[in-house]
């Protein structure tokens, strides 16, 4: 596909071309400069699907000796095939032109399966119950992949055997992961009134080296039901009150395969298949390790009429691991470089509140109504990091061209956006200039005061370390991507056989760095742009039309957004491409998750027909979202990390590059029970 | 019962013992591990071979031309952010410039690990002569890239330890005459253990003679103008002298090369690896695997017809009015045809599948690259795809090293007539065409230089290497006599107006050519990451060196 993805297609696209040209066939651009073709076209033409089925089985097998102790060997197996289909086949869309047909197919499959073997001793006592689990349980999930691609052939013929042999290419892997854990597990409650948990587990992965593959993780869970006891038994309100206190670790050790030893790439060339050095290894790379430290307080009143869970909780994450991105100089950085180390990096914490209250506010006759309420409230902050810098930079890269994006530092909390702040736009000389003529503002390194250099309509830069000129030295902390709250609320309201239920969530304080602004909301951009800085860029006028506009007492800034640059082909001063506040916005938002409505037709009329209900709903998903933020939708997540191609970084929370935004889906259904 | 619990115990500890570990053992069926490598000498010469293409993409499929000609003013794209190369407003952020950076130490640490690891195959029965000449492939391989490196950056760090910079990447950086230096050495080593006859493509004692001189040419104009530091020779003859003598030897010894008798015939990818091939990037023809092929014809070219539908984005890449003023007043015929495209002229190798059966062309406002232009799938055997052209990328020719060699007898000498030089340099000329000349000045080799290898990505060195020697002069040249993002009318040969200026600018001048921007900056991402590059470069400790 020329030039990137169907989304990002749809947005640069000019859009002076039209979907459809009235004779029928596609519009597409007229203009070379315009390499986009119409995404409408594309996703018409192109056939880019995924097909994935699933088989699971569990099998188990209890075997009770005596009354008190069971053994049970359980097996479990999940088999995935997916396939994907992509053909490219000719096309001329406007000056936008295809001669080569692609079609590549892909086949893999995986296999999961998992054995465990527990035996259980249970006893009751008077009010003494307790039981003892130890088991062992294996893992293994392999995966088997095919691919084959031909160009050419013929656009009525997608089968791959149709494409020019000559120009047919494969590729097939093979991967494998296994673990394997111990565990035990201790449980122990008097009256139901005081209940102990102890677990322990010691877990294997192969995807560390000799020595470093094994992990153990304890917890324990104390739970103290209080509306059991004597003296509060009396309180008709009370219906349930608990008191917990946990503590725990769970590991984790998700990483690439052979992260631990130094692997060698297969490179295709003339002299045959090549290989370079694939990887930086780690051999010391190991577990990753969450402690969990939890106090949670549970109330029922009045026949659990109103529920409250409340939970303070403190979870250290110790050995973090991560795929390190590095500079350029190890030999990493750009196509076919070696990947860089996996890394325990470093410990971080969070700490925060839960609290959950449900609560049926109103029941009268036929009419009820219950609310439910969630707010999560989390802090974050990185201990310490085990690299030689007391930080980490992420990098994102568009273009081929990296940028550092977040900075991630000891003391502060993780993945903040890092980057140049702006501090106003020149609007005329005499933002650059004072009284006396000096240049007052700090200019980019190398660049001066001229029309290919900084110039009216250009962004004036915080000049932080106060050296005078702007340098990466001048990059600071722009904001976490991490909100200060979050949370839901929903109703339900039931009238007769009724039901509305609306649900509401809220994030409130994060950032958003809008990645893709650097290619469409930039002036100098030649493809589809923003409205704004497509027509609201910082449009340049003469003071006295006479006198020339290269002297820059004689230009102003005569229209446009107060927030965007001038056009400049060159962009000497980054306006653009630089990591910049501007890019930065407000994450924050309410949305109207979901709304739904439904009817249970009444017994009376479906029982005859043999149904025991029906139901007839209408389902209406992100229905709108409060939020300033000027990109498609403000809950962005994390972008994937690049180069290790291992799911969502959490250093790169925030950043939306484009991600397909949460669609708004309408559903009617009819729900039958026989 | 008790018996029962004893077997239980007794399966978990057996679970968590040695056959655990066993299971947990896993092995790649998909890569081999560095540690059972290099035992053969084929595997030795694996790693070599992903040095020729594989470990350079990012470097050649852009700034290659983008730097060499975009710097030296052979390009001109005015609507495009290309042209900061040609008017020296590059920036730390400016696109691309990462590249090359990230290609270049590529081939660096790659060139490291091979070096790293190599002597192990030495215990196998690989021969010490076999093992070297990998050395030497390696090291040829890494001092281009320094070579390159020193060039464009001027002080960057030099890496023998890939993995332990991965631990600590804030490392100082190198002075230039080290880089350069080190580059030699490299060379040197090679130009020894090299072979005089290898696999075609592969490079051999030839080569890197070819490249040794052109390095010790560099190294001589930087001492004929005084920068090396006392802890290196500085005479700038014996500079010379070493690289006369490199070039004698390939011209006079390397009797598997010898120029190709048509110019053009040099950028057809019928012709990939000729005679005239020291070392090209090894382009893996009619392969669509990312990261093997030649992307220029999809960024250069300027017409879809041209390559029978095939996606291009070059429409607005253009050849400098300065190159072609420059070819028309000299009355190049093959080389300007071989170079870009001018209305009238007529390519009977070219839009083969055209009704026509040839490509003629015409309405053209500016002229386009053609050097790196093969044309559709009928124009090549079948074997030319969107993304990758199947060119093998010229990096060193025969013809540049009868230059070379004309240019060492030069030396610092205003004008030679010594009939070596003479003869070798005609040699060029006459292949071109061009009427021979009875006296050489650096000029006369300068320009000469520039239209042989218009769009190879190597005028910017000779300016650069002149302004080793000469800087205010070389200043001069590129403030004064450049013509820097200037519009022109190109009539063709035969039209009465021929080459004109238009006397209009693109409304965004040049910026004036300094000492300071001889060397571009260094990408932001990586200042941000090594600080120490903004710091005093330090002397490379060559006593020391794990690598040399």
């Amino acid at each position: 596909m020329p030039n990137g993805g169907l989304i990002s297609s749809a947005v640069k696209q000019a859009p002076s071309v039209p979907a459809k040209n009235l004779d029928g066939t596609y519009g597409g651009p007229e203009d070379s400069t315009d390499s986009y073709a119409n995404p409408l076209a594309l996703a018409n033409l192109l056939t880019n699907n995924n097909k994935k089925r699933n088989t699971r089985g569990n099998i188990y097998l209890d075997i009770t000796p005596v009354d008190w102790l069971v053994l049970r060997s359980e097996f479990g197996i999940d088999l995935g095939q997916t396939s994907t289909n992509y053909f490219v086949p000719t096309y001329e869309v406007g000056w936008v032109t295809n001669s080569e047909i692609q079609n590549q197919k892909t086949q893999s499959q995986s296999t999961f399966y998992k054995w465990n073997n527990t035996a259980t001793f249970r006893k009751t006592i008077e009010r003494h119950t307790g039981n003892i689990m130890v088991g062992q349980e294996v893992t293994e999930s392999t995966n088997n992949y095919l691919m084959g691609k031909r160009l050419d052939g013929s656009n009525q013929l997608t089968d791959l055997s149709a494409g020019d042999d000559a120009t047919a290419t494969n590729a097939g892997t093979t991967s494998r992961v296994r673990y394997v854990s111990v565990f035990g597990r201790l449980f122990y409650s008097f009256d139901d009134r005081y209940l102990v948990t102890a677990t322990i587990r010691r877990d294997g992965s192969s995807n560390f080296a000799k020595g470093y593959k094994w992990g153990n993780f304890p917890s324990v869970s104390v739970a103290w039901r209080m509306s059991n006891e004597s003296f509060l038994r009396d309180f008709e309100l009370l219906t349930n009150m608990k008191l917990r206190f946990g503590y725990g670790q769970v590991g984790n050790s998700n990483i690439t395969s052979f992260a631990y030893a130094g692997m060698l790439s297969n490179v295709p060339t003339v002299f045959g298949t090549g290989h370079l050095t694939a990887n930086i290894p780690n051999p010391e790379v190991t577990w990753e390790t969450t402690t969990s430290y939890n106090i949670g307080y549970d109330l029922g009143l009045w026949k659990n009429r109103i529920e409250l869970t409340a939970d303070l909780y403190y979870n250290r994450t110790d050995d973090l691991l991560l795929a390190l991105t590095l500079p350029g100089i190890t030999g990493t950085l750009g196509t076919n470089g070696a990947s860089a180390p996996w890394g325990n990096v470093g410990s971080m914490s969070n700490k925060g509140i839960e609290l959950s209250i449900n609560t049926v506010n109103m029941t009268r006759n036929d009419f009820e109504w219950r609310s439910n309420f969630v707010f999560t409230l989390n802090r974050n902050k990185v201990i310490k990091l085990n690299a030689e810098q007391s930080y980490i930079n992420t990098t994102y890269q568009v273009g081929g061209t990296d940028y550092v994006v977040t900075r991630t530092e000891e003391g502060r909390s993780v993945g903040e956006f890092w980057g140049y702040k702006i501090v106003g736009r020149i609007n005329s000389a005499s933002d650059i200039y004072d009284s006396n003529g000096n240049i007052k503002i700090a200019l980019p390194e190398g660049v001066s005061v001229a029309e290919n250099g900084v110039w009216i309509g250009d962004y004036i830069y915080e000049d932080y370390n106060g050296d005078g000129v702007i340098t990466e030295e001048d990059r600071q902390y722009l904001g976490s991507p991490l909100p200060k709250f979050t949370g839901g609320f929903g109703n339900t309201f039931t009238w007769k056989n009724f039901d509305l239920n609306v649900y509401l969530t809220f994030s409130y304080g994060n950032k958003v760095m809008n990645f893709l602004g650097i290619s469409i909301d930039n002036p100098n951009n030649t493809e589809n742009i923003t409205r704004r800085a497509g027509t609201q860029y910082a449009r340049l006028a003469l003071i006295d039309e006479n006198l020339s506009s290269s002297d820059i007492w004689n230009v102003y800034v005569a229209s446009g957004d107060k927030n965007i640059s001038r056009m400049s082909t060159d962009d000497a001063n980054s306006n653009a491409n630089r990591i910049s506040s501007r890019y930065i916005e407000d994450g924050s938002y309410l949305r109207i998750q979901s709304v739904s409505l439904a009817y249970n037709i009444p017994k009376k009329y479906i029982n005859r027909i043999g149904m025991e209900n029906l139901r007839v709903y209408v389902n209406m998903n992100n229905l709108f979202t409060f939020s300033k933020y000027t990109g498609y939708d403000p809950e962005v997540g994390m972008a994937r990390n690049q180069y290790s191609n291992w799911g969502q970084n959490p250093l790169l929370n925030g950043v939306d590059t484009g991600r397909y935004p949460s669609p708004r889906t309408f559903t009617f259904g009819v729900q039958i029970g026989f | 019962m008790k018996k029962f619990l004893y077997t239980l115990c007794l399966s978990v500890v057996m679970a968590t013992g040695t056959s655990c570990e066993d299971f947990l053992d896993i092995q790649s069926k998909q890569q081999l591990t560095l540690d059972n490598y290099y035992t053969t000498y084929e595997e030795c010469r694996a790693a070599t071979a992903a040095l020729y293409q594989a470990a350079w993409y990012e470097f050649s499929s852009r700034f290659y031309i983008l730097l060499g000609d975009g710097r030296g003013n052979n390009l001109f794209s005015p609507y495009s952010s290309d042209e900061s190369f040609a008017r020296f407003t590059e920036t730390s952020l400016t696109a691309t410039l990462s590249n090359a950076w990230y290609s270049f130490y590529i081939v660096v640490t790659q060139a490291d690990y091979i070096l790293q690891n190599i002597d192990k195959a030495l215990e196998h029965g690989v021969s010490e002569a076999q093992v070297n000449a990998c050395k030497g492939e390696a090291r040829f391989m890494r001092g281009l890239a320094y070579w390159y490196l020193g060039s464009i950056w001027g002080n960057v760090p030099i890496i023998e330890d890939p993995a332990a910079t991965a631990l600590d990447f804030q490392v100082p950086t190198n002075p230039f005459e080290d880089i350069l230096q080190y580059a030699i050495m490299d060379l040197e080593y090679a130009a020894e253990w090299l072979p005089k006859n290898d696999a075609t493509g592969r490079v051999t004692r030839y080569s890197a003679l070819g490249l040794l001189s052109r390095l010790y040419i560099t190294a001589a104009c930087y001492a004929r103008g005084n920068n090396f530091s006392s802890r290196w020779p500085a005479s700038a003859s014996e500079y010379y002298e070493k690289a006369r003598l490199a070039a004698k030897e390939v011209v006079e010894e390397g009797t598997n090369y010898s120029l190709m008798s048509d110019y053009e015939e040099l950028f057809r990818i019928q012709n990939n690896n000729n005679s005239e091939s020291l070392f090209s990037l090894q382009v893996i023809a009619g392969s669509s695997t990312y990261g093997t092929g030649n992307r220029m014809q999809q960024w250069f070219c300027y017409s879809s017809d041209l390559v029978d539908g095939l996606t291009i984005y070059g429409g607005y890449t253009y050849v400098s009015g300065e190159l072609i003023e420059l070819m028309h007043n000299r009355g190049e015929t093959s080389r300007r045809k071989g170079t870009f495209f001018y209305n009238g002229a007529v390519y009977d190798y070219l839009g083969t599948h055209t009704e026509e059966g040839r490509w003629v062309v015409s309405d053209m406002t500016y002229c386009n690259p053609k050097k790196q232009i093969v044309g559709s799938k009928s124009d090549t055997d079948g074997l030319a795809l969107a993304d990758n052209s199947g060119l093998m990328i010229p990096m060193l020719r025969l013809a540049e090293v009868y230059l070379l060699y004309a240019e060492a007898i030069l030396g610092t000498s205003s004008s030679t007539t010594d009939p070596e030089a003479l003869h070798y340099f005609n040699l060029v000329r006459e292949r071109a065409g061009i009427d021979p000349i009875d006296e050489i000045t650096a000029k006369d080799i300068r320009e000469e230089r520039r239209v042989e290898f218009g769009l190879e990505g190597q005028y910017w060195f000779d300016l650069l290497r002149w302004a080793y020697w000469d800087q205010q002069a070389a200043l001069n040249y590129m403030n004064n006599e450049q013509h820097r993002s200037e519009y022109y009318y190109y009539m063709s040969g035969d039209a009465p107006t021929g080459f004109m200026w238009r006397d209009l600018l693109d409304g965004q001048p040049a910026n004036e050519a300094t000492p300071d921007r001889l060397t571009l900056p260094y990408p932001e991402s990586e200042l941000i990451y090594n600080p120490l590059l903004r710091e005093d470069p330090v002397p490379f400790d060559f006593e020391n060196a794990l690598l040399l």
